[in-house]
């Protein structure tokens, strides 16, 4: 069978400066660059939005396309409706093509919904006696009959996008692309675009549809294409594409963090020692201050007389890790290294949301741990039995004091690190928890 | 070149409904409505006259049918560019969302102008036939002027003849222009002064006549009115409507060919950048 889409080897290339650049003159912009034939001037001038991408899409499937921002996804969609030409590669589409790359597009906020429908038909290519004769559903579906005779312009966001999703779903191609617009709305209607899709796919129509919602993905595809910088990573079985994404944009994310540490650990050599506070009962910022500003660049402080050399973090199996799942075992290791002997030091650790919300500080003194005494290198560990903490970055400090609260070394918003959970659950920290459930069953009348 | 007037000929209920939205969306919520298709050139011929028939006594008599038979073709021909050379920039969401084809933005814009004139029209005829019109050796100078009024199918058939070069004129124009500013968005303003100092260039709110007895440097009178495609088109107005004389067969052919280059150059500079538009916009 013909698929209904195929795409081979088709690449595309983005000028990447903008004309100002190159056209310095209304003369050179039409004589020199516009008028004659591009030549091919050096890769570096063009951004890649494509790279070779070759894939066929059988009629009836469909097809989901997933990548992080900027992967050439929506490049493809317009390839494929043709909007734009491939610079090279060919691209064949059987069929009627109906695009939903952004709703409404086209509507004329003056005038009303009703000549909006026949006006934006007719730009879908809709002929004036099927937009006649599908002007009621498109009306029912977008639930807008009371509405339809005033302007656009008065619409809500909500109406505006409900009437633009009900007219191109209306306008029945054998092809239909869509590009992150299923958020469209409330969840009744979102819900009733759903099942204007599936729909859609028991009628064996192909659709295409660029989403970063994997769960609706996951529902609505057979066969998913993962771009990632214009190159087709993956293309075929949704489950199976969708999870080799998932791995590679948490190990992404492993080696963001672990590159954001090592990046830390050269700051924290170069980061000076700020001036001691003020001598005397007065108590030290890292214990009195809440954080007011969300982000604060790193500090420093401290006598030094034990100095961090390195804050390192595990998981339960030794593996140096900056992510973690909620509820994971973590280990914190501390080195310092003490110029002299210091009788009674105290180590503390401190985690910090990045917007400030000061979320747990403990150290040996409040743990009754007694350190007796150091001198030189050592290392001290602190191990979270759980790390409940939900889904966000944070900021992990360290410190070393004396008991009677003279720093040593301080180190503040530096190190960072982040929590990633599955579960929509909110606030800050997962409490071990469990539901009991003790309902009566309800009571049947006439029993 | 075919292929584009067989999908504009496909595309066109798309090319009705956007002008109806014009139409309908530049006097919605005004009071008057369509109404100004025909106030706005009465009022623009009022201006005018009010300046040369008050301020600077400007001789002719019947001077205001005179503007307005020139005024209408001129309207048409400058707000077609002006829109047209925004046209598809300001499109930019149905060029970049949706496959059609972009000559017929331009065309929208000629078109809805187009209408606008015919409808101003209306107004001209019964104006010059109730208030006059100036003599015909007045407006066209002595020598032009001795030719007997036109067989009246002539007459129309020329007007006719006459509309068709004016759009295929303005719409090369306009596709060149509108092609061009999506690349150098300078384009419209320059377009926008341009036409100010052709407005004045071409025998609008002067007679041919007067020209070639001013002492007007030869170069810029033969500029205004001889290598002007503006001053044969107001001049086939004036001769139709004030004179009901209509242009020489051999004029309205050259006129013709003359449009239909100007029209297939501004089609090959559109052609040329097509591709570039869903990047540019």
């Amino acid at each position: 069978m013909r698929p209904a889409v195929e795409l081979s080897h088709v690449s595309k290339l983005y000028r990447r400066f903008a004309r100002l650049r190159q056209l310095k003159t209304l003369k050179g912009a039409v004589v020199r660059d516009l008028w004659r034939r591009p030549k091919l001037p050096a890769a570096s001038k063009f951004n890649v939005a494509l790279k070779d991408v070759s894939m066929s899409v059988a009629p009836g499937v469909t097809a989901g396309i997933i990548g992080l921002n900027a992967s050439g996804k929506s490049t493809l969609l317009r390839v494929i409706a043709g909007i734009t030409k491939p610079t090279s590669g060919s691209v064949t589409v059987s069929g009627k093509v109906s695009t939903l790359l952004e709703v409404g597009a086209g509507f004329h906020p003056e005038i009303s919904g009703r000549e909006n429908i026949y006006i934006n038909g007719a730009i879908l290519g809709l002929p004036k006696r099927q937009i006649r004769e599908r002007f009621d559903d498109i009306v029912r579906f977008a639930e807008l009959e009371e509405f339809i005779d005033y302007p656009v312009k008065t619409y809500s966001s909500g109406m505006f996008m409900r009437l633009g999703f009900s007219i191109a779903v209306n306008v029945d191609p054998d092809v239909l692309l869509i590009d992150e617009v299923l958020a469209v709305g409330d969840a009744v209607f979102a819900q009733k675009c759903y099942e204007k899709l599936y729909d859609y796919k028991r009628r064996g129509k192909t659709i295409i549809m660029v989403s970063h919602d994997l769960g609706a993905i996951r529902r609505l595809c057979e066969e998913v294409a993962w771009l990632h910088h214009g190159k087709l990573m993956e293309y075929g079985e949704a489950g199976h594409v969708i999870g080799k994404y998932m791995e590679e944009v948490t190990h992404g994310e492993l080696k963001r963090y672990a590159q954001e540490h090592k990046k830390s650990v050269e700051v924290m050599a170069t980061i000076k020692s700020e001036k001691l506070p003020a001598p005397g009962g007065e108590k030290l910022p890292y214990k009195v201050v809440a954080p007011a500003k969300p982000v604060q660049p790193a500090k420093r402080w401290g006598t030094r007389e034990i100095e961090i050399t390195s804050v390192v973090m595990r998981d339960r199996d030794g593996e140096e890790r900056y992510v973690f799942s909620c509820g994971e075992t973590v280990f914190i290791e501390i080195a310092f290294e003490a110029r002299k002997r210091i009788e009674g030091p105290v180590f503390g650790i401190g985690i910090f949301r990045t917007d400030g919300v000061w979320c747990y500080g403990t150290n040996t003194m409040i743990d009754g741990v007694k350190v007796e005494s150091v001198a030189g290198r050592g290392e001290i560990a602190v191990k979270l039995k759980s790390l409940p903490l939900l889904s966000a970055s944070y900021y992990l400090d360290v410190a070393a004091h004396s008991a009677n609260d003279h720093p040593y070394d301080y180190l503040n918003r530096l190190f960072t690190f982040a929590v990633r959970s599955d579960r929509p659950e909110m606030g800050v920290f997962r409490p071990e928890h469990e539901w009991i459930i003790d309902v009566q069953a309800p009571e049947v009348p006439g029993r | 070149m075919i292929g584009s007037i067989v999908s504009i000929y496909r595309h066109r209920a798309l090319v009705g409904a956007l002008v109806s939205r014009e139409l309908k969306a530049r006097y919605r919520s005004s009071l008057l409505g369509m109404l100004w298709s025909f106030i706005n050139p009465l009022l623009l011929m009022a201006v005018y006259a009010t300046v040369f028939m008050v301020f600077l006594r400007f001789g002719m008599p019947k001077y205001a049918s005179f503007l307005l038979a020139g005024l209408l073709p001129w309207i048409w021909f400058s707000s077609s560019i002006n829109d047209a050379a925004v046209s598809i920039v300001s499109g930019g969401n149905l060029i970049k969302k949706v496959m059609f084809p972009a000559e017929i933005l331009p065309l929208v814009s000629v078109l809805t102008n187009l209408v606008h004139y015919l409808l101003s029209l209306a107004i001209l005829i019964p104006f010059v036939a109730i208030y006059g019109a100036p003599k015909p050796e007045q407006i066209l100078g002595p020598t032009l002027a001795e030719s007997a009024p036109s067989n009246p199918i002539w007459l129309v058939a020329s007007f006719l003849l006459v509309m068709i070069i004016q759009f295929l004129f303005t719409y090369g124009l306009a596709l060149a222009l509108a092609a061009l500013t999506v690349h150098l968005r300078d384009i419209q303003h320059i377009v926008l002064n341009l036409t100010t100092l052709w407005f004045f260039g071409s025998p609008i709110i002067y007679p041919v006549a007067q020209l070639s007895s001013t002492k007007v440097p030869t170069l810029l009178k033969r500029l205004a009115v001889d290598y002007n495609p503006i001053a044969y088109l107001v001049v086939a107005h004036h001769k139709i409507f004030l004179c009901r004389i209509a242009p020489s067969f051999m004029v309205l052919m050259a006129m013709l060919g003359a449009a239909f280059v100007v029209f297939y150059l501004g089609y090959l500079v559109f052609d040329k950048f097509r591709d570039s538009f869903a990047e540019e916009v």
